[in-house]
């Protein structure tokens, strides 16, 4: 519902503007809002719907991103290179991060901005993330090549396909289950027994 | 076309880890009756803890002897790499202040080695047992107040979990003295280690289990009272 909710008020906020930052703040507390008024409609506690969220808006070369708690966001430009976008929030154990249901979130919240001619953005939960991020020594996270190029790979090719389904063929195949392979596959949970959330954003080049 | 999964690398394959030191006196009182308790539960701790599919990749444990001198039994490992018939014997005074010094400092620079490596982890464990109290360190002497100190700063900055158990003969006081007002020593009941290392096999299980934003409910203590 967090999710429904961002998506929402930047849909009754479209076309986006320049505020993109704005725009993904004023998501971000939608989102906030619907959590804790369908835990009050719950009579439970807003900690009983714990979450973490992030809200993305990319706009031509503008990317804007509200994130509270792990996970991370990473772009991928033209040129091949992987940055991080967005990161986890910093917590030094493993089980322990910031919720959109806590008491301080707005303090937690993190909204970054990034200019850039990106291809393509990958957006990930925590049960991602220590196969998708290395960390460097001084504990900062970077885009780890070997779990992202194959996933951009991918994207291009399921771009193609959209644009342009092979012909006597009618599409059927839901173009994400390779993906849902990927997570549900051996390797990720053996990784990680948390839940995994993968959101590929593919620009086709094609458009230019 | 080859799976997604066959095309990825995993960053990071290892699982997160809790450091646990197990810290055991085992000075001269503790023998007999009390030292053959605790043996047993040790290696039932072991058995139960390298039995569980989780806890025996992501418990990394350590333990650390004080009788007469502070000997690290055995560095930081997985339970499962602990021989089934670990066996301790007792001599000597109780060198417990030492004995907190190297737990402590074994579990920074384990966490150290954890962000070096890129290993995930939780907050890590310090487990004292004794029957009696520091023979090298008294209220307020210099190692006494620094002891104290990093205990409990450490506990309140959350660095790490600190448990106390006071087995019969243990100077309860002083144990109260070093531990921190909202977690205070458990006198073990007679010689309940079996309960004890149950319930702490039981704790680093669900530990071990728990995801992100899960506030771990420790199982209820049926073998000390406070």
């Amino acid at each position: 519902m967090a999710v429904e909710a961002a998506i929402a008020t930047v849909r009754g906020a479209w076309p986006a503007g320049a505020d993109l930052d704005a725009q993904v703040l004023t998501a971000a507390h939608a989102a906030a809002a619907a959590v804790r008024a369908r835990a009050q409609a719950l009579e439970t506690r807003p900690r009983e719907l714990a979450c973490t969220l992030m809200v993305i808006l990319w706009c031509g070369g503008h990317v804007a991103v509200a994130h509270i708690g792990d996970g991370a966001v990473a772009g991928h430009r033209a040129e091949g290179e992987w940055e991080v976008l967005s990161l986890p929030q910093e917590s030094e154990y493993v089980n322990e991060t910031r919720f959109l249901t806590d008491t301080d979130w707005r303090a937690h919240l993190r909204v970054t901005e990034a200019e850039g001619a990106y291809e393509g953005l990958v957006a990930f939960t925590d049960g991602c993330q220590r196969a998708a991020l290395l960390r460097n020594g001084d504990g900062l996270h970077r885009p780890f090549a070997g779990f992202l190029d194959p996933l951009a790979r991918f994207a291009r090719r399921a771009c193609k396909a959209a644009a342009a389904p092979p012909e006597g063929e009618g599409s059927t195949a839901d173009p994400s289950e390779p993906l849902q392979g990927l997570l549900q596959s051996a390797k990720l949970r053996d990784a990680s027994d948390d839940d995994k959330t993968l959101v590929l954003i593919w620009r086709d080049t094609a458009d230019g | 076309m080859a799976e997604l999964a066959d095309e990825i690398e995993v960053a990071y394959p290892q699982q997160p880890h809790c450091a646990t030191v197990l810290l055991l006196d085992t000075s001269g009182s503790m023998g007999g009756a009390k030292i053959a308790a605790l043996n047993e539960g040790l290696r039932l701790f072991l058995r139960e803890t390298g039995g569980d599919p989780l806890a025996s990749k992501r418990v990394d444990l350590a333990v650390v002897t004080f009788g007469g001198e502070v000997s690290v039994l055995h560095d930081f490992a997985p339970v499962t790499e602990y021989a089934a018939d670990l066996s301790l014997a007792v001599q000597g005074s109780t060198p417990m202040g030492l004995a907190l010094e190297r737990g402590l400092e074994m579990l920074e620079t384990r966490k150290a080695t954890y962000r070096q490596q890129g290993t995930d982890y939780y907050r890590p464990w310090l487990f004292l047992i004794t029957d009696g109290e520091p023979t090298d360190m008294h209220p307020g002497d210099a190692r006494w107040l620094a002891v104290a100190k990093t205990l409990r700063e450490g506990v309140s900055a959350r660095r790490f979990a600190f448990f106390a158990v006071g087995v019969e003969g243990a100077n309860m006081e002083r144990l109260r003295q070093l531990c921190p007002e909202d977690r205070p020593p458990l006198a073990l009941k007679g010689l309940a280690f079996a309960e004890l290392f149950q319930w702490l096999s039981r704790s680093q299980r669900q530990v071990s289990a728990s995801h992100t934003g899960e506030q771990v409910q420790l199982p209820p203590v049926d073998w000390g009272t406070v």
